[in-house]
């Protein structure tokens, strides 16, 4: 029997591996761990005699892991989001569409030749892992279980990449559309994440811990309890993540089919019905208020996705109109609608996480919510204010939306919202350095209002804001 | 009867938001028709050939290939056509027998027909020596060529050709000419577009002429010369001497339209019959002028083209 060979597929992989280039990057992977874990060995003196061996192995595994992650991420997004685009911009687009191949086949393959090839650099520096063997201390279960939740989250990356890649008009906007997709993917998972990394239990209850492959070592043994029901952590992270690289694939091929209205309004009920397959499951949480949250924080987006990622017909709803006039909006009021969807997404998350933390922190007064939710419209406020001007701005000098939105989202809420997180650990006194930079005193639950933060954001802002205004 | 048109285009029009792109244009081609599509840049070609290739949908009217609606069932429209874009893209990174085999692969032509196949179409486009080449060191017009193989990997029925030989060489549109002439002789239909009149004159079974959208004349050349320039051009060569009274003798004959001077000839615009011709030749040698020479210029497309688009081209 012979298996039919997606055609696609087939050229994907053939033009991947020809030559040298292939062989260049796995080697560029490997030696970049191998440098890394070396380094990190000889540094930390790790292989102390008063360290139990197996400490010092479950130590090293997680940094190994993180880095496969860190670099599976980095590399995923890149690979795919200049896939399709390419095709449109080399004019060879028509002619396979023509040639009878539907546009999921198409999509399907592309995206499987580079799961092929992310499998392919995993396996080619599975060595460096195995050196985990040497000191104990991990199981051989946890290990390939990891891997296999590291290769879903990969294909999300992937399928951001290639949704990207079948919307934007360009190689460089879907490259950078795919990055700060995935960025935004990333940051928003590592807060359920964070149960997984920080302080995981065997067997513990936490939910969507593993989605983020961030959480994917520590999140092995733990359970998610919906209707009285346990379900393995990374049963249900599998089954999510490859949802949404389900969705992301389906929207790549939608859109490479030219956005037809019937299916748009079929995927658009896809995707909600799974949100709201998602909130009838977390109503069966065990912990009810932190499901409703974490559905609200991770899944929200999706919705956004569903009402404005699915194309023409979206333009005759309310919010696809908006969508339209930020789409055709050459000036300042586009970049403020974009500041004001990233900002909205961003407090979210935030306020999210916050409420994570408290949970995990036993935090649990009332000033302490009052006061967060009090700094967090305050803060809110500002950052949009910042965010407008800084939108604003890039619309400016670089005359073109996806590269404002893509300068807005990496350039400043990125940072800010890395350095915000960043306050949240760091001892106290650096912490206020931080958050003073960041403006993101919502965090920082300890302290009380800073007010010289929200002046020097708003004051940020406005000069941004009058600078992009300037005339020439 | 028997056999469906092969291509079937009726009151084709397609509008952009402000802009007529083909305005009411139909169209009836059977098997073994070479059609030429003659038009300045912008005149409509693309989007027609575009609409039969179910890359675009029209505003109004049907189009239809091999008897299938191209709007309502685009996939066997598309089994049925080969379509050269008038620019298009190849992967370097391939080599040609791989190109090809993915074309093949993507029409679904069973695995095991297609070396056959591709070392067929090799052949008939004279790339055969270039089997195991990479497409990125092939030269533009074989990159051209090779363009013509792929649309030929699932052996349709219908060829739509854009633009198959700009940017090319001399030599390679000779090649690309003799190359559609054997295509020809396979009883395909193939559509050619051009801009350039004389690539398409010596093997189209007939043309069309578009303008702003508008197919402002088509049918086989001989007719259309004869319709449309409607006289001939009789060149008479004489002694100096002989022209007055020849003029004189011309003038008045039947037939003749007009009489200029052109060096040492006589250009005789006229449209009659062979017998008004024999009977113009008697009445000059009987009024004794010295003919050195007779005979009738070749009008030819260009001129019919250039009659046609008068002040119409932008």
């Amino acid at each position: 029997m012979t298996i039919p060979m997606n055609p696609v597929l087939e050229k994907e992989i053939r033009t991947r591996l020809r030559g040298a280039r292939a062989f260049q990057l796995l080697f560029a992977y490997v030696l970049v761990q191998v440098l890394i874990i070396g380094g990190l060995i000889l540094m930390s003196g790790a292989m102390r005699s008063d360290v139990p061996l197996g400490e010092i192995g479950q130590n090293f595994w997680a940094v190994t892991f993180w880095m496969q992650l860190g670099l599976v991420t980095l590399i995923t997004p890149g690979l795919t989001s200049g896939l399709l685009v390419a095709e449109r911009e080399q004019q060879t687009l028509d002619t396979i569409l023509l040639t009878g191949l539907k546009p999921a086949d198409i999509v399907v393959g592309k995206l499987l030749s580079i799961a092929l090839f992310i499998i392919w650099l995993l396996v080619g520096s599975l060595p460096v892992t195995a050196i985990v063997f040497l000191t104990g201390g991990v199981a051989p279960s946890e290990i390939l279980l990891a891997y296999v939740l590291l290769t879903f989250s990969a294909m999300v990356y992937g399928s951001i990449g290639i949704a990207c890649s079948a919307v934007a008009k360009s190689q460089g906007k879907a490259t950078l559309l795919a990055y700060a997709a995935a960025i935004a993917f990333f940051i928003g998972t590592c807060i359920p994440a964070m149960p997984a990394i920080m302080h995981a239990v065997d067997g513990q209850t936490a939910y969507f811990s593993a989605i983020n492959a961030l959480g994917a070592p520590g999140a092995s043994t733990f359970k998610e309890i919906y209707f009285g029901i346990s379900f393995p952590a990374w049963l249900i992270s599998g089954i999510v993540n490859a949802s949404l690289t389900a969705i992301f694939t389906l929207l790549a091929a939608h859109h490479l089919s030219g956005c037809q209205p019937r299916h748009a309004v079929l995927l658009r009920r896809t995707i909600f019905g799974m949100l709201v397959a998602f909130a009838a499951l977390l109503g069966g949480a065990a912990q009810l208020s932190i499901g409703y949250i974490q559905l609200f924080v991770f899944l929200a987006p999706l919705a956004l996705v569903a009402t404005f990622g699915t194309g023409a017909a979206a333009n005759n709803t309310a919010a696809g109109s908006i969508w339209k006039r930020v789409f055709s909006g050459s000036d300042v009021a586009s970049g403020r609608l974009f500041a004001v969807v990233t900002y909205t997404v961003a407090a979210i998350s935030m306020f999210g996480l916050n409420l994570v933390f408290r949970q995990w922190t036993a935090v649990d007064d009332l000033p302490f919510t009052s006061r967060a939710l009090g700094q967090l419209l305050v803060s809110g406020f500002m950052n949009t204010a910042a965010l407008t001007g800084v939108a604003a701005l890039s619309m400016r000098f670089l005359k073109e939306r996806w590269g404002a939105l893509g300068f807005t989202l990496l350039g400043w809420a990125t940072p800010m919202f890395i350095l915000g997180i960043c306050s949240a650990f760091l001892p106290s006194s650096s912490s206020e350095a931080l958050g003073f930079i960041a403006q993101t005193t919502v965090f920082d639950y300890s302290q009380s209002p800073n007010t010289s933060h929200w002046i020097l954001t708003a004051v940020a802002g406005a000069a941004c804001w009058i600078v992009a205004r300037w005339k020439r | 009867m028997n056999e469906p048109l092969r291509i079937d285009l009726r009151n084709i029009t397609k509008r952009y938001d402000k802009l007529t792109a083909v305005d009411n244009l139909s169209l009836a081609l059977g098997p073994g028709e070479i059609f030429g599509f003659i038009g300045p840049n912008g005149a409509g070609k693309t989007t027609t050939i575009k609409i039969l290739a179910t890359l675009l949908e029209p505003t109004t009217g049907t189009a239809m290939v091999d008897g299938i609606n191209v709007v309502e069932n685009p996939d066997a429209v598309r089994a049925r056509i080969g379509y050269m874009p008038d620019t298009f893209g190849v992967y370097d990174e391939f080599k040609v027998w791989e190109y090809l085999d993915f074309f093949a692969a993507a029409y679904k032509v069973p695995k095991g027909d297609r070396p056959g196949l591709i070392d067929l179409v090799l052949d008939l486009t004279n790339l055969s020596n270039k089997k195991d080449a990479y497409v990125e060191g092939l030269s533009r017009g074989m990159k051209q060529r090779l363009c013509l193989a792929r649309t030929m990997v699932h052996n349709p029925k219908v060829l739509l050709l854009d633009e198959p030989a700009s940017g090319l060489d001399p030599r390679a549109r000779i090649e690309i000419r003799d190359l559609l002439k054997e295509l020809r002789n396979l009883g395909k239909t193939i559509i050619v577009s051009s801009h350039i009149l004389p690539e398409l004159a010596d093997f189209c079974t007939s043309v069309g002429i578009i303008e702003k959208g508008k197919l402002l004349v088509s049918g086989p050349i001989d007719s259309l010369i004869g319709d449309n320039l409607g006289a001939r051009v009789l060149e008479i060569k004489v002694p100096a001497e002989d022209k007055a009274t020849a003029s004189k003798v011309l003038g008045p004959l039947n037939g003749v339209r007009n009489v200029a001077e052109r060096g040492e000839f006589l250009d005789v615009q006229f449209d009659g019959g062979i017998d008004a011709q024999n009977d113009l030749l008697l009445a000059l040698i009987n009024a004794k002028v010295r003919i050195v020479s007779f005979g009738e210029v070749q009008t030819d497309l260009e001129a019919v083209f250039m009659n046609l688009t008068r002040g119409l081209v932008a």
